[in-house]
Formats: C-alpha cells, sequence, structure tokens
C-alpha cells in the first residue's frame, strides 16, 4: 500500500495545516507491523513522509530495523490499519491515526525526545494524532 | 476482635511473608515515586514525614517506594526518585525501616530499575534491545552487553544488601509498566539472539538469575518481584497472557517469596487503572496467578479500591495478600476505618489520576481528595485545636465550602453552612450524574461529605439564597463568613450576541431544569461542555460542539484528555475548534471557524458552557458586615474539584 507516493502526498496534502509548522527535514516513517515484529532483520520498506519547502513528499526508503530509521517518528500499522488507511478515510489522517492507535492498530515510535519533537513544529500533529497524551496512566 | 475484622475476617487475619509474620493480610504497594526527595536521590523530611502516615496506615507489610540501584542513574525514571547504590543514603532509609516497624508492620524496600524509562538525566537509557519507545517522554534507548547485564544483577544485589542493613526485612524488584525485568521478559522489547532473548525461557534468563543472586546473597529475606499479568501489549508482539504467567512459574522456581501481579504497560493502548475501568476488573489475572504459583503468596491490588472486594477475593483463595496504594494515598485512615467498621467515612480514591498526572510531570504527586498529602511535614497543613473557637457561616455546599466546614469544625469552631440548593454537592451533583466514566465515584465525595458534615456537627441549611439582606438578618451571630458560592456560566458574555434569549445555561441543563431537542450545539469544549454533550449524545441527541481555542479539553486533567476525544469519537459528536458562535436563529447556531467562514448548524438548542465565571459578587456585599471574609474554590476563580477540595481544606486549617 505504501507503493503510491502520489496518493500519499495528496492524504498529507488535505491536512497540510497540520504539517506547516513541522521543521524541513523533519521526517515521519510508515511501516508494516509485520516487519517490526520479525525477529528476523529481513530488509523491507519504509514509507518516508519528510516536510520540504514545498510541503510534504512521501517516498519508499530502505528499512532495516529500529536503529537505522532516520526518522523522528515512526509508526507502525497492522493488517487492520493498513486496510483502513488504504481504502481511504473521510475522517482524515490525523483522526484515523488517533482511533488506530487507541484501538491498538496502530503504533508510535519516537525516535526523537518530546522536547525535540516539540522544537521541530510536531505539537499539533502529536495532539492530533494522540501520541501527546497516549499512555495506560496518562 | 473489632466490628471491622469480624466482617471482614480475611482482610485481617494474621499472614506470612518469608519467615515474617504479618498482622494482616495488606501490603501497602509502591504504587509509584512521591518525587518528594532530591534530585541526586536522597530522602528529605517531606519523604520522612509522609512514610510516618504511610507506616501508621496499619497495612501489614509496608514496602517503600522504588530506588534506583545504579550509580550512573540508568534506572531513574522519577526526576526525584530515591537512590540505593551507596551506603550514603543509608540513614535515611534506616529511619523509614525503623518507622515501620515501630508501626509493627515488615518493612519491603523496592529497587526501580526502570530500563526503557529509565536515564532521566542521561541522554540514553538502557534495553535487552534496541526498541525505541511508542511515548514521546524517554530517552534513546541502548543495547546492555551481556557485561552490562552482570553488573546490573551486581548492583541490585548490593541495593538490596542495602536495604537489609538499613533495617528492612526484604526487597522488592519491580517489573511494573515496562521496567527494565518487564522488558527483558518481554518479546516486544527483548529481541536479543544471545542467551538473554528469543525463547521465553532465555527471556526470562534476566529475572531468575537476578533472584538467584539476590536470594543467595540474602537467604533469610524475603524477595517479591512485582510482575505483569497481562501487558496489553500482546498486540504489539508483547507477551501474551500465558507467557506471562509461565514467566511467574519460573520466578517461582528460581525462589521469590511473593509475586505481585500488574497490570499493563505505560505504553499499554488501553487503560488499566483510570475510572474508566470498573473496580474488580482484573481480579481474573491475579487468580489466576494463585492457580499457577500456589506455593507462594500473592499481592494484588490493581484497580481494587475496596476492602470488601479484596476480603472477598481473599476469601475464595483468588490471591492472598490485598495490594493497595492509591486508595490509601486518598485516605491514610482506610484501613483503620475498616477495622472500626466506619468504612461509610472512608474518602474514596475516585481514580482521577491526578496523582501520576503530576509524577509523570516530574512534580511531586499529590491527591485530588487528600490535601494533606505531601504536606505532612508542614504544621500549616495539620489540623489542630482552634486557638479561637469561631462561628462560622460558609455560603455554598459544594466540594470547597463542605471541604471547608468539615476541616473547620473538626478544629473546633461551630460551622453553619447557607445552600441555595435542597442539597450537598453545590454543581458537581448536576455534572457527576452526567459522567461517562464512574458516576458513582464522583458522588461519592457528595456522600462523603454528608456522612462527615453529620459526624462533626456542620448545620447545613438547605434553600437559603445569601444576600445582603439575609447577611443584615444574621449579622452580628458570626465571626467569620467563607464565600464557597462556586462559579455560573458567564451568560453576560453573550450580551451582544444575536439570539442570545435562545441561548440555554450549561447549568440549567447539568441539573435536568431544561426540555432539549433532538439537535444540540454546545458552545465550549472544556470539561463541563464536554460532560453535557457526552451524557446528551450517550441519550441519542445529535451533538455539535464548538470551541473557540484550537484544543478541546484545555481545563481537563491530562489522564483524561485522551477518554474524552475517545468518547467524542464513539458518540459520533461534531467537534470544531477555532471556531466561534455568532448567531442563534430558531434552527440554527451560527459560527464562524478560523478562517473566517461562516456556517450554519442545525440545533433546536444551543447550550452555553462557556466561558465561566466566579459568584464573587458577595465579597463586596459583605466586605462591612463580618469581622473576617474569605474566599475559596471556584468563587475566586473558576477551575475544578481539585483546586476546590484543597482550598477548602487549607482555608479550614488556618481560620
Amino acid at each position: 500500500m505504501f507503493d503510491d507516493a502520489a496518493r500519499w502526498e495528496r492524504t498529507l496534502e488535505a491536512e497540510s495545516a497540520l504539517f506547516e509548522p513541522l521543521r524541513p527535514g523533519s521526517r515521519i516513517g510508515l511501516v508494516a507491523e509485520t516487519v517490526i515484529a520479525s525477529r528476523h532483520r529481513r530488509p523491507s520498506e519504509l514509507l518516508v513522509c519528510e516536510r520540504v519547502a514545498s510541503g510534504m513528499r512521501a517516498a519508499l526508503e530502505p528499512y532495516a530495523g529500529f536503529e537505522s530509521a532516520a526518522v523522528d517518528l515512526l509508526i507502525a500499522l497492522d493488517e487492520d490499519a493498513m486496510r483502513t488507511l488504504e481504502s481511504g478515510s473521510e475522517a482524515g489522517l490525523s483522526r484515523t491515526l488517533r482511533r488506530l492507535a487507541r484501538g491498538g492498530h496502530a503504533l508510535f515510535f519516537a525516535r526523537r525526545s518530546r522536547a525535540e519533537l516539540e522544537d521541530a513544529g510536531y505539537d499539533d500533529l502529536l495532539y492530533e494524532i494522540g501520541f501527546a497524551y497516549l499512555g495506560t496512566c496518562r | 476482635m473489632l466490628e471491622g475484622e469480624r466482617k471482614l475476617p480475611n482482610l485481617f487475619r494474621p499472614g506470612r511473608l518469608g519467615r515474617y509474620p504479618t498482622p494482616n493480610l495488606i501490603k501497602y504497594g509502591a504504587c509509584c515515586v512521591s518525587n518528594y526527595n532530591t534530585r541526586d536521590g536522597y530522602i528529605t523530611p517531606r519523604e520522612l514525614a509522609r512514610t510516618q502516615v504511610i507506616a501508621a496506615t496499619g497495612c501489614g507489610i509496608v514496602t517503600n517506594q522504588g530506588a534506583y540501584p545504579d550509580p550512573k542513574g540508568e534506572g531513574k525514571s522519577y526526576f526525584r526518585q530515591i537512590a540505593l547504590y551507596d551506603d550514603k543514603f543509608l540513614p535515611q532509609f534506616e529511619i523509614i525501616a525503623r518507622t515501620i516497624h515501630d508501626a509493627g508492620a515488615v518493612a519491603i524496600q523496592q529497587i526501580l530499575h526502570a530500563g526503557r524509562y529509565g536515564g532521566i538525566d542521561l541522554g540514553y537509557c538502557v534495553q535487552p534491545s534496541v526498541v525505541p519507545q511508542t511515548l514521546p517522554h524517554f530517552r534513546p534507548p541502548r543495547e546492555m552487553s551481556k557485561e552490562d547485564i552482570r553488573r546490573c544483577i551486581g548492583e541490585h544485589v548490593d541495593a538490596a544488601k542495602r536495604a537489609i542493613r538499613a533495617g528492612f526485612d526484604g526487597v522488592e524488584v519491580t517489573s511494573f509498566m515496562g521496567y527494565l525485568l518487564a522488558s527483558f521478559n518481554s518479546k516486544f522489547t527483548n529481541r536479543r539472539g544471545d542467551e538473554y532473548g528469543g525463547s521465553i525461557e532465555n527471556r526470562g534468563r534476566f529475572m531468575r538469575e537476578l533472584i538467584d543472586a539476590v536470594k543467595q546473597a540474602l537467604p533469610e529475606h524475603p524477595l517479591v518481584v512485582r510482575l505483569s499479568g497481562a501487558e496489553l501489549m500482546d498486540q504489539w508482539g508483547g507477551n501474551s497472557e500465558d507467557e506471562c504467567f509461565e514467566l511467574m512459574r519460573q520466578a517461582t522456581a528460581a525462589g521469590v517469596d511473593m509475586i505481585s501481579v500488574t497490570v499493563g504497560w505505560q505504553e499499554a493502548p488501553e487503560s488499566s487503572i483510570g475510572r474508566d475501568v470498573p473496580p474488580g476488573h482484573w481480579n481474573h489475572l491475579a487468580a489466576r496467578a494463585k492457580r499457577t504459583c500456589p506455593e507462594i503468596p500473592i499481592a494484588f491490588g490493581n484497580r481494587l479500591p475496596s476492602p470488601v472486594m479484596a476480603n472477598d477475593c481473599i476469601g475464595r483463595g483468588e490471591f492472598d495478600f490485598w495490594e493497595v496504594c492509591r486508595p490509601l494515598l486518598a485516605d491514610p485512615e482506610l484501613v483503620r476505618k475498616a477495622r472500626e467498621d466506619r468504612l461509610h467515612e472512608v474518602r474514596r480514591c475516585i481514580g482521577s489520576l491526578n496523582c501520576l498526572s503530576r509524577v509523570f510531570r516530574d512534580l511531586p504527586y499529590t491527591c485530588t481528595m487528600n490535601p494533606a498529602l505531601g504536606h505532612e511535614v508542614e504544621p500549616e497543613y495539620a489540623v489542630t485545636p482552634a486557638a479561637v473557637r469561631k462561628q462560622i457561616m460558609v455560603i455554598g455546599a459544594g466540594p470547597a465550602g463542605m471541604e471547608f466546614a468539615i476541616t473547620a469544625a473538626r478544629r473546633g469552631h461551630s460551622v453553619t453552612v447557607y445552600e441555595r440548593s435542597g442539597a450537598i454537592g453545590g454543581n458537581l451533583l448536576g455534572y457527576a450524574a452526567r459522567d461517562l466514566a464512574r458516576p458513582d465515584d464522583l458522588m461519592s465525595i457528595v456522600r462523603h461529605y454528608e456522612v462527615m458534615a453529620a459526624k462533626h456537627g456542620v448545620e447545613v441549611r438547605f434553600g437559603t439564597e445569601a444576600n445582603a439582606k439575609f447577611m443584615r438578618s444574621v449579622l452580628h451571630r458570626y465571626d467569620v463568613c467563607v464565600v464557597a458560592a462556586g462559579a455560573r456560566t458567564d451568560m453576560g458574555a453573550y450580551a451582544r450576541l444575536e439570539g442570545r434569549e435562545r441561548l440555554v445555561d450549561a447549568l440549567e441543563v447539568a441539573q435536568g431544569r431544561v426540555q432539549l431537542g433532538r439537535q444540540v450545539v454546545v458552545i465550549g469544549g472544556g470539561k463541563i461542555g464536554l460532560a453535557i454533550a457526552e451524557s446528551l449524545a450517550k441519550l441519542g441527541a445529535q451533538l455539535t460542539v464548538i470551541e473557540a481555542d484550537k484544543r478541546i479539553a484545555g481545563d481537563v486533567i491530562p489522564t483524561f484528555k485522551w477518554r474524552h476525544t475517545a468518547w467524542l469519537e464513539e458518540l459520533g459528536v461534531d467537534v470544531r475548534t477555532s471556531t466561534r458562535l455568532v448567531r442563534v436563529t430558531a434552527s440554527a447556531a451560527v459560527v464562524v471557524d478560523g478562517k473566517g467562514a461562516e456556517t450554519q448548524i442545525p440545533a433546536d438548542t444551543v447550550v452555553a458552557a462557556a466561558p465561566r465565571r466566579s459568584n464573587q459578587e458577595l465579597f463586596a456585599e459583605f466586605e462591612w458586615m463580618v469581622d473576617e471574609l474569605h474566599g475559596c474554590g471556584d468563587a475566586l476563580m473558576p477551575r475544578g474539584i481539585d483546586a476546590a477540595i484543597h482550598e477548602g481544606y487549607r482555608l479550614g486549617c488556618r481560620v
């Protein structure tokens, strides 16, 4: 489902207000949960959504594990989440991600500290996708 | 035998932990650190004063909060967490152990190495494997080498020996919520290819070696391990429940003396201890632990706030010790009240998680329900006999007024509360009834005030509107007047709004005094607006919430922001932020969004839930009528239950 980068760019564009505050070079990765869960380090692919001067650019990159994933935020999607996002949701990407995360279908891995993410302009985005207040005791 | 002991015989029968007899089957759990201590790990007088209260709770076992065991601070997860990596910390631990023993309890010191949540003062944390955290609060992970593992086990042993030297009877190692031990046990975070990773046997090796090392060093002293009955991370490759219980079997075989069963990781997508989780929800995990490991005692207490329920569970053999913490933060006399059959006087933990919300923001923990928590060292927070006994009138029987009235009455003052309505509770009554989580929790506040007002002789006169005329009629009866009249919706803010006569006050809605239509627009996405919107949507109305700010739930406690967001989505409530009301017509609310676009939202009722305004007018009216005039709670500034209760108490302590 990550193959159609142009479609992803349109999806991101639909919520451009959330991505506008991101510092150029900020990168969000999307990866299939099966890749994350695998104990064997098989080379796979990661959809990287990067803030560039003109907006958000989406492109596939090789994925070789957490350590080498050059993204600020890594979003792992299970099969349900992949299907939901593939079918396109009227609710919009951020709201859909929030719902998927609360339902346990999308998992966010922070690759930067909260302060670094906020400095890079992620504040609104983290709030909208629910990452700002996830956690069992929060 | 006291009456309560007769009614709760299982809870109050003697028990045993290792070679130590316990007077009852209640364990004070080290549920979270207090953040009362110094940044470099020393225990403060504030903590020692708090410990005296903990020791006096009457629990048979008292677990002191978790100390990190390593000098680097890789295990340190909280801003002001205590340390146990050096003898220099011992004097204060000795005082704590002695305080617990003086109260007749078995003293256990918890060792807390936070693993993937640690390294708070460092630029990294340590884990079995590099698996980034799924919350944005933590340090980047580093994989532990085998040498790191050996050193870490050694540091745990040294810390355990130090605790015993300080006078503790035993130690507890926690894997609560995804800390180091849990991250080795879980296949979510343990992706090692060596003998510490892979199979469940290998993943449990770190735990078994740790247990073995501590037991070899301290064979006479009990070792407790906290282990997950459910990580709630299985969907993400974490351990299944079966695997969790297999690890308990491994711990038992390795020689642990007690297992404390916990639920959920910090990173789990679902809540495990908030007030949206029904009491008793996780009891089945404790029962399974007991079936799995019948040879050692099982302690349990997650979302189990009731001593009656705990007594029944122990009676059915589901677990052996009731592990309790947060209910004792809310009411340190809970156990004593249970023994004396005074459970109706208990001040319940309402599960607001104010405590954890603060700890996770590097603040000392406090409790919504217990204003003295964390202030035990300060005489200003003690309820002491009044030097001069005064005649006091209180305007308003909400949480602020009642908290003040009861505290002042406990000090010997004569207190009369004047309340306009016919019940104790103020505005809380209406909103509590509309709470989607557990109305019973919020209503317990009201019931507590009813009971304690009667107990302490607080007179409450209902149906009395306080105004200047009324004040003149009672002018010389009182030395003190406390205005605790709460807050209201500021309908004056809509004075120039076209169609303002069609607006309905949220307070009227909360109190059920308004007939509503099927299409409702609520103005204000704060806690009051959200409570109204959610309850109406649940009853089938079509709801829209309008919020001028760019985010809703601005005044909601952090632990509950996500819950409101989820409820609104589940109930299909249309939320429009950065939007303001410009007009109300017979059939619509007309709003303008952040880009200036005007929209008509069909509505047969438009409810104003914001802005809020304090009922301050009485301050001016009463100023020259009484010797002392004070205010507390929302009457000073609209906030919420926490501020109301705390201010009422503080004023009651000093008036």
